[in-house]
């Protein structure tokens, strides 16, 4: 196979996941789209404010590591209960930081096809949301040169 | 018509009265309550649900063409973009009825798994069209496109629950609450 050719037919996506069932949705609608495209898929969990503890005391103590590490732990089972019905290649990374820097990051070191993401909890939680953390799909879509496809506020679409 | 006269010593033995407390208590607070299965109001969701999923399975043929048309040898035709873009306003049109539709009880899942379905319907259709007519063109992106060859498997779990749908309202039906 030439260069050309491995490189046409390799198709890495990358999913942005966090603690939401908005982005269970979008797990399972990159899942449909992975499997379409004979695609490998990264799963990103960029942990956000929601997974630390609210309590400022515990700030910095190993009460909040053990928090963010329970957290982590707790979503990585979450993504291998989801991931279950996927017949094909898959990673999950557990990152800290700027989600749009971190994706970015993991999307150049697979040279991903696309970047998954999953909209926004509409209404007031939404609105809080972004003012906390910024619109990851507007700065994804302005720094990102991949393809970044947007999956609606829905339900996931396997039967659990 | 002239609603029977009922003591009220006879309602509460019957154990009606907080039943009609309650319905009462809905009706001033607009609250939802579970509809049971055989009543009109079961069955008027169950057929509206019913309506919305035979619409979107008669929609499929010409969304499943258009996704292929996307994924189709050679230079994508524009009316293929023309046509997708009609089917999703189609299938995004059904995901606003059925946001509307009162959902109650055993219908709520059905009305959920309907939502996903046709979301993944709209989505797919969306990113056929982001593929084909791509503003950064590569040799992976025209790769991954060539492999869109329809809605996929979520256009059968479709038709299976349009499937169910239609038989729970038929049995609905039968147990007698259809007017």
């Amino acid at each position: 196979m030439s260069e050309w050719a491995e490189e046409a037919n390799s198709s890495d996506l990358v999913l942005a996941f966090e603690a939401s069932p908005y982005s269970d949705a979008a797990l399972d609608f990159a899942v449909e789209m992975a499997e379409r495209l004979g695609a490998r898929l990264h799963v990103v969990h960029v942990t956000d404010l929601a997974d630390y503890p609210v309590n400022p005391d515990l700030a910095g103590s190993t009460v909040e590591a053990d928090t963010v590490r329970n957290s982590l732990e707790h979503r990585k089972a979450e993504v291998e209960r989801l991931m279950t019905v996927f017949t094909g290649e898959w990673t999950y990374t557990g990152e800290t930081g700027n989600v749009v820097e971190r994706l970015n990051r993991i999307a150049n070191q697979y040279n991903a096809l696309a970047i998954v993401l999953g909209a926004s909890a509409p209404g007031l939680g939404g609105a809080l949301h972004r003012a906390l953390k910024g619109s990851v799909l507007r700065d994804m879509t302005r720094h990102s040169n991949r393809v970044v496809m947007v999956v609606p506020e829905h339900s996931p679409l396997h039967e659990q | 018509m002239p609603m029977p006269a009922v003591s009220a010593s006879r309602l509460h033995s019957s154990g009606r009265v907080p039943e009609l407390l309650a319905r009462a208590a809905d009706t001033l607070l607009h609250r939802r309550s579970p509809r049971m299965p055989g009543s009109p109001a079961h069955e008027a969701q169950l057929l509206a649900l019913s309506g919305i999923l035979d619409e979107a399975v008669a929609a499929q043929p010409l969304a499943d063409r258009a996704v292929a048309a996307c994924g189709e040898t050679g230079p994508v035709v524009a009316s293929a973009a023309q046509e997708a873009g009609l089917q999703i306003s189609v299938y995004h049109r059904l995901i606003v009825r059925l946001r509307e539709l009162n959902r109650d009880g055993d219908i709520v899942p059905l009305a959920e798994r309907a939502s996903r379905l046709l979301a993944y319907h709209e989505w797919i259709l969306h990113q056929s069209v982001n593929l084909a007519f791509t503003a950064q063109p590569e040799p992976r992106i025209e790769a991954a496109r060539l492999r869109l060859d329809g809605l996929g498997r979520p256009a059968a779990h479709l038709r299976e629950l349009r499937d169910e749908v239609r038989r729970r309202t038929a049995h609905s039906a039968e147990s007698g609450g259809l007017p």
